[in-house]
């Protein structure tokens, strides 16, 4: 049987979509409800509060409260969300516990948010934390699933030399 | 040097998703630019997320962006369309 080449089926991707396939990813996050559990993530029992991941600066605390940015002692630029679209919510439901510039230590308290109401209204309370400056550090990723407070999840090791 | 003036039409301002998609835009480009916020006369590397969260750009805002580089024409452009479709 001879075999033909296969012609594309549908969509090629283009240039971008490839470069994007090129970039590593370090970890998946599935956000909405978990198709086994019915629940978004968790148990729902979980302390609804943000807490330092490390001990840094708070760079920036916003006014609607729910997300606030950090600057690690090792320089990592860090932002903390609570929730995706949460910004909508003015506020409400969410009680910011530091200032910018207060130090915190790992494991201090910064944000105090009331997760059912929050899904009452219709968020998700999945929390990004995002390392803003990550072209200068190396990720590794130490946890996954279902962590407690205090668990090591990330290392970030400064790269040697950056552009 | 390639220069954008504009009015940020979203009421919740440039918060932390758009500041994100901008700043991944802007990394994409061998230029550089600046984001000044007219309101405080602040500015920020529209390169770094930190820096242009913290410029506290609101709805309504006008916020002006200078774009420098080999690529400062293609990038002007991106931005600028993107700024439209995003937060006209």
């Amino acid at each position: 049987m001879k075999l033909m080449a296969l012609t594309p089926f549908g969509a090629i991707p283009n240039e971008r979509q490839l470069l994007h396939y090129s970039i590593g990813k370090k970890a998946f996050f599935h956000v909405g409800v978990n198709t086994f559990t019915d629940v978004e993530h968790g148990n729902g029992k979980e302390d609804s509060t943000l807490f330092a991941p490390t001990d840094a600066r708070v760079d920036q605390a916003f006014d609607t409260a729910h997300a606030l940015t950090l600057i690690t002692d090792g320089g990592a630029e860090l932002l903390l969300h609570v929730g995706i679209d949460t910004v909508e919510l003015q506020g409400k439901h969410f009680e910011l516990l530091v200032g910018a510039g207060d130090r915190v230590r790992a494991g201090d308290a910064l944000i105090r948010f009331d997760r059912s109401a929050i899904i009452a209204a219709d968020y998700h309370v999945i929390t990004p934390l995002v390392v803003g400056n990550s072209d200068e550090y190396d990720l590794e990723v130490l946890a996954t699933g279902d962590v407690k407070v205090g668990t090591p999840l990330i290392r970030l090791k400064r790269k040697e030399a950056t552009t | 040097v390639k220069e954008i003036v504009f009015t940020v039409g979203d009421p919740l301002g440039l918060h932390a998703r758009p500041a994100g998609n901008l700043v991944k835009l802007a990394q994409s480009f061998k230029s550089e630019g600046t984001i000044t916020l007219e309101r405080s006369g602040k500015c920020a590397s529209v390169k770094r997320l930190l820096a242009v969260m913290g410029l506290g750009v609101k709805g309504g805002d006008r916020i002006t962006l200078l774009v420098k580089g080999e690529d400062e024409e293609e990038a002007a452009r991106a931005i600028e369309t993107w700024l439209k479709e995003n937060l006209g």
